[in-house]
């Protein structure tokens, strides 16, 4: 049985380059699944943490990137009811948004910060890019077969809102809203575990 | 004279020893398991298992790499006799686990290997032949038979990644600084007011920084790369050396000689047997216990290792597998160990009160009976803990025992033993459909979401867990109490925790009648327990199972298959697997008795009237398996 989830990644570029970071998590139609492996200490050699010990991550999280310069009015919610969280932060650039998520990163001894630039805004040439990296890909490969299945029904979202109308996309199968403003674009989680560049937008404004 | 007719009978004794792969075993082996070639030859034509999908698909395997055969005696490999496979601790930081097996024909068994690609690694050496696969995998075959043997080094000593935890982790902190110092530098100059050519130029910098702290990781790593391929060196010699000394004791007589092989004792009828040293690893998944396995520590979850019910069933297995002409079935004994025995006598021997027959019906899924003697189990408990501690890890044998002594200190046997008797039953009646709701977002045209309501069927289990009690009085306060501080509510027939389904993936409800004290997940069940039981009598066969042995299992595969199917849970691939499953398979019925210090268990399933023996339906069947999953 595969299970479903989705992540919605929607950031909002303001023309002087700050903006918002809205990322959602939603596990609400595996929730039944998420109970029952609740209920163990251990699936296929990996520690399900508590309710609580999710919980104190999430709020350590919430603290750790309050603390990052160049970020503020960080929400989040967590609900252990349904397994859907949810963030929010505003940032004063792409750049402090990218050494946010090293920072992050770094954190977990498992990883080290390469300084990836998953986002890049351009005033000069009003040129905004998304650009994914491979730690899905890496991590998909060492997992067993039935675990591979857990992605399968899982889609990422991808929003980028701008104040002024956009005049190209580079990203296959991206949409663009009835105003002009806002690109959209789904994809399947899957096709980020063989290619963590499917995720890649190169968005020019007019 | 008499010395010379001695040594002959030692001679040949040693020869008739030597054709025992058994034998060649070590006492300090955690797993073996014998494949009886000669029983179960008798079964199964050669000509019929060449054309199976499960032999090509065999052969395959055991020539990876090289050519397959489409006739098994071109392998030169001795089918008609024993093969085992074993696991072992070893005594200097390698353990091992080989698989061994008698070569009849030593030509054409090597014909079949020279066409494998390691077969230019072949090596002559004092009589052996070896193969090296790798420095941990290896090939040996001397006068008739193999030795296919892996070696694993569990020392830490040349362990490459073990020392390097704490290096690693500074790095790591170092590059946490290194990632916050440019932000505060280049704040002066905000790439958002860049032009074209001052984003180039700043581009090119933050390139030549990020290439300088690459260089520096590099020479780490590089430091680090040189430390770990010294120790991988020694490690790789040692794991050889390790490798061929017990290659050298296996072609040898040696462990026979001294005693110092494995002592299990296997049925020469069966097919093929199993023995494994502490079967409670393998059961505790069962009763959703934490994991135990010999590398991890047991006081991972100290209370409820100690209070698990795993403990009551740990000791060594041995199961032989028969593969008889109406039915498949394992005998397993199960030993447990030493002074422990005793305390397991008396703990197990007890039968489970018939009032539980009542409970169950003829259309249930399947059922787990469980009958033990409460105040035994909690007079012996300390004991048990002891033993437990003390036989594969003893470093919290002392805190552990201690803690298991002032638990029955505290506790009153007899009075906790009328509470819950030991007696069990837990029933699976159906799987049954049950709305869920879920939650999912929808976008305007401008992509702006929100939240909105779904709905799915899902799967659920119809479960109910029945335990003995002979204190009702105490299950009417304890209910009074929870009905008082709102942790259930009287529904029809008995009372429901209103916030299961929060922790659980089920309702649940709760009742007691007739000294039983009732948790299922069905309302309906629930009414029907308490207005006297299912009202439909059990079949006398699984009466009998149930009421005269300490544990009895029953689970009915076709009927799971089948609700399954009738579900859309499951992809077309998993429904059909699930749809063979559900028509090559019969009831599967497992029971365990005591008997002086040991627990005998006996599992069956019935096999279709078109199949000859328990081989050919297996054989049948697998093939069956792989031609679905070839089919996709």
């Amino acid at each position: 049985m595969s299970s479903c989830f989705e992540i919605i990644e929607d950031i909002s570029i303001k023309e002087d380059g700050s903006g918002t970071l809205k990322y959602v998590i939603n596990f609400s139609q595996s929730k039944t699944k998420i109970k029952s492996l609740m209920q163990m200490d251990e699936v296929e050699g990996y520690e399900v943490p508590t309710e609580e010990a999710i919980e104190m991550n999430f709020n350590k999280f919430l603290r750790e990137s309050r603390g990052v310069k160049g970020i503020s009015n960080v929400e989040g919610v967590c609900n252990l009811e349904e397994f859907i969280f949810s963030y929010r932060c505003d940032f004063t650039s792409t750049r402090i948004l990218n050494n946010a998520i090293d920072s992050m990163k770094t954190k977990s001894p498992e990883m080290e910060a390469n300084h990836f630039r998953y986002f890049d805004y351009n005033k000069g040439n009003k040129t905004f890019k998304r650009t994914g990296d491979d730690l899905l890909k890496e991590k998909y490969e060492t997992l067993s077969a039935g675990q591979k299945v857990i992605f399968n029904g899982a889609y990422y979202t991808c929003i980028y809102r701008f104040d002024t109308e956009i005049d190209t996309v580079m990203a296959n199968g991206a949409k663009i809203s009835k105003s002009g403003t806002t690109c959209f674009k789904k994809l399947a989680v899957i096709s980020l575990t063989y290619n963590g560049n499917a995720i890649n937008h190169e968005i020019k404004l007019k | 004279m008499r010395t010379f007719i001695l040594s002959l009978v030692a001679l040949f004794a040693t020869t008739l020893n030597a054709q025992d792969l058994t034998s060649k075993v070590s006492k300090q082996a955690f797993v073996v398991f014998k494949v009886n070639g000669e029983v179960l030859s008798e079964k199964i034509a050669i000509s019929e298992l060449e054309k199976s999908l499960m032999y090509q698909e065999l052969a395959d395997e055991l020539i990876r790499g090289g050519e397959a055969k489409s006739r098994i005696d071109d392998y030169g490999v001795d089918y008609t006799k024993e093969m085992i496979f074993a696991s072992e601790f070893g005594e200097n930081d390698v353990n091992f686990s080989y698989f061994s097996y008698f070569i009849k024909d030593n030509a054409k068994f090597e014909a079949a290997l020279e066409t494998l690609s390691h077969y230019k690694s072949k090596e002559s050496k004092d009589g052996f032949n070896i193969i090296h696969y790798d420095y941990n995998v290896k090939l040996y075959w001397k006068d008739n038979y193999a030795l296919l043997m892996w070696g694993d080094y569990i020392g830490s000593e040349f362990d490459p990644w073990y020392s390097d935890y704490n290096y690693e982790y500074e790095i790591t902190e170092e590059t946490t600084e290194v990632v916050e110092a440019p932000a505060e530098e280049v704040e002066e100059v905000p790439i958002e007011e860049m032009t074209q050519e001052e984003w180039v130029e700043y581009m090119k910098k933050e390139e030549e920084r990020i290439a300088k702290e690459e260089a520096e990781k590099q020479r780490i790593r590089e430091e680090k790369r040189k430390k770990r391929e010294e120790k991988i060196a020694k490690k790789k010699e040692k794991v050889q050396n390790e490798m061929w000394a017990r290659t050298n004791q296996f072609f040898s007589n040696e462990l026979a000689s001294s005693k110092d092989n494995f002592q299990g004792n296997f049925d020469d009828k069966a097919d093929a047997s199993l023995w494994y040293a502490n079967y409670f690893s393998i059961m505790d998944w069962m009763f959703m216990g934490g994991y135990y396995g010999y590398r991890r520590h047991y006081g991972m979850y100290p209370m409820r290792g100690l209070m698990s019910m795993t403990n009551f069933f740990q000791g060594m297995v041995t199961t032989d597998l028969y593969l008889g002409e109406e039915d498949i079935t394992t005998r397993s004994e199960m030993e447990f160990f030493g002074e422990m025995q005793e305390h397991y006598a008396n703990i197990m021997s007890s039968k489970i009160d018939k009032k539980f027959v009542k409970y169950l019906s003829n259309d249930d899924i399947g059922y787990m009976s469980m009958s033990s003697d409460m105040e035994e189990a909690l007079k012996a408990y300390p004991y048990i803990v002891e033993g437990m501690f003390s036989t594969y890890d003893t470093t919290f044998t002392e805190e552990y025992t201690l803690l298991a002594d002032i638990v029955t200190m505290m506790v009153d046997e007899e009075s906790i033993a009328e509470a819950i008797t030991g007696d069990a039953v837990m029933i699976f009646h159906n799987l049954s459909m049950r709305e869920v709701t879920y939650y999912t977002y929808d976008y305007d045209e401008e992509y702006n979401y929100k939240r909105v309501p779904r709905t799915k069927m899902e799967l659920v289990p119809d479960m109910t867990l029945i335990v003995g009690s002979e204190r009702t009085d105490l299950i009417e306060r304890g209910i009074k109490l929870g009905v008082k501080h709102d942790g259930i509510v009287p529904v029809k027939g008995g009372y429901k925790v209103p916030d299961a389904s929060r922790e659980f993936p089920f309702e649940v409800y709760l009742g007691y009648s007739d000294d039983m004290f009732i948790t299922t997940t069905s309302q309906n069940k629930l009414e029907e327990f308490m207005m006297g039981g299912s009202g439909n009598k059990l079949d006398k066969s699984k009466v009998k199972s149930i009421t005269k042995n300490s544990g009895s299992f029953y689970l009915n595969m076709p009927q799971l298959m089948d609700k399954m199917l009738s579900t859309d849970e499951f992809s077309k691939r998993e429904k059909r697997t699930m749809g063979i499953i559900r028509d090559n398979t019969e009831e599967i019925s497992a029971e365990m008795y005591f008997d002086k210090d040991k627990a005998f268990v006996t599992a069956k399933t019935g096999i279709p009237a078109v199949e000859k023996n328990g081989a050919t339906y297996l054989m049948h069947f697998i093939d069956k398996l792989i031609e679905a999953e070839k089919s996709r």
